[in-house]
């Protein structure tokens, strides 16, 4: 691992967090339902906190973290609640790629030390937003609210 | 005719070297024992020639076949256990949630199997216990399954480490759905 790829890995996790914040203040305002509108809020809290975490230690090694862009002109339009749910499924696949990627990339080993928990963290947050598509499937009614490798090509 | 002097060349003397003793060094013969080390001596010389020349005297033993690594191992049979325990529940009204359920761990068994390296030496599968049963047992046993899968994942590098996360993963999604 050098530490180009490893910045790029952990840069990229962070731009995902940064997605999901801005995704689910797009998705919510179509969602109806106490179970909805109550996971959507969750959710948000969750990717919230993790952009907060993940910045304060981009920055304790030394690293500057990336800003957000305005906007993401991919994750419109949001027409209704199908589509919001489907838009929550989407953020959540984002994350657990990119979390799956920086692990990826420090499972690879190598010259470059990386921060102690960085790895677990990575393995904790794929899980999370794993966990958090499965509900929102189970929410739209998909026929297989799993996927057998999350982060890896879904 | 020339006068041959009657003693052109000095007498030779009586002993012109010394006598030899009668027993300098005591003589005695190769025996059969003394051939045996030299022979023996000479094939192990020649041995380490052979040896530093590339040619072998002997045949040489084959090289054995690598071991499939352990944590591989555990977890194709962490994935039976799984299969085994789908299969032994019957409930028809969740049919085609066992079935997703089912084939993500027959996509994880055939994800492992793939790492398998060619030519390892066969490994062995012990056969799984009693079936899961009920749902509340399978959910244990998905929960306890996506902890192994994570533990091996930290400890393991590498492609398998990767497979093993997001297996993890995907059975921490196996539970949410049983719950």
């Amino acid at each position: 691992m050098s530490s180009t790829v490893l910045e790029s890995a952990w840069q990229a996790a962070l731009a995902a967090e940064q997605q999901a914040v801005f995704g689910y203040g797009v998705a919510g305002p179509h969602l109806s339902g106490a179970a909805d509108v109550g996971r959507a809020r969750d959710d948000e809290a969750a990717h919230r906190a993790l952009l907060t975490s993940t910045s304060a230690e981009l920055a304790a090694a030394g690293l500057t973290p990336a800003a957000p862009p305005d906007d993401y002109p991919a994750l419109h339009p949001v027409a209704n609640g199908v589509a919001a749910r489907r838009l929550a499924v989407r953020l959540e696949q984002d994350c657990a790629s990119a979390w799956r990627y920086l692990f990826a990339a420090l499972a690879q080993g190598g010259p470059v030390a990386a921060p102690t928990g960085l790895r677990d963290t990575a393995q904790s947050n794929l899980t999370a937003s794993a966990v958090r598509a499965v509900r929102w499937r189970m929410a739209a009614g998909e026929s297989s609210a799993t996927v057998p490798f999350p982060g890896i090509g879904s | 005719m020339p006068h041959r002097p009657t003693h052109p060349m000095p007498p030779r003397p009586a002993h012109p070297m010394p006598p030899r003793p009668t027993h300098p060094m005591p003589h005695r013969s190769p025996s059969r024992r003394t051939f045996l080390i030299a022979a023996g001596t000479a094939a192990a010389v020649g041995a380490g020639a052979g040896v530093a020349s590339g040619f072998a005297w002997t045949k040489p033993e084959p090289i054995p076949p690598p071991p499939v690594p352990a944590d591989l191992v555990a977890a194709i049979a962490a994935e039976t256990v799984l299969l085994a325990a789908i299969d032994s529940i019957s409930d028809p009204a969740r049919v085609r949630l066992f079935t997703a359920i089912r084939a993500d761990h027959v996509a994880h068994a055939a994800a492992l199997q793939a790492l398998v390296p060619a030519g390892s030496t066969p490994y062995e599968i012990p056969k799984p216990a009693a079936g899961a049963g009920t749902i509340g047992e399978l959910l244990s046993r998905e929960r306890s399954a996506a902890g192994q899968a994570a533990r091996r994942a930290a400890a393991a590098d590498g492609t398998l480490a990767v497979l093993l996360a997001s297996i993890s993963a995907c059975e921490a999604g196996h539970v949410e759905l049983l719950r």
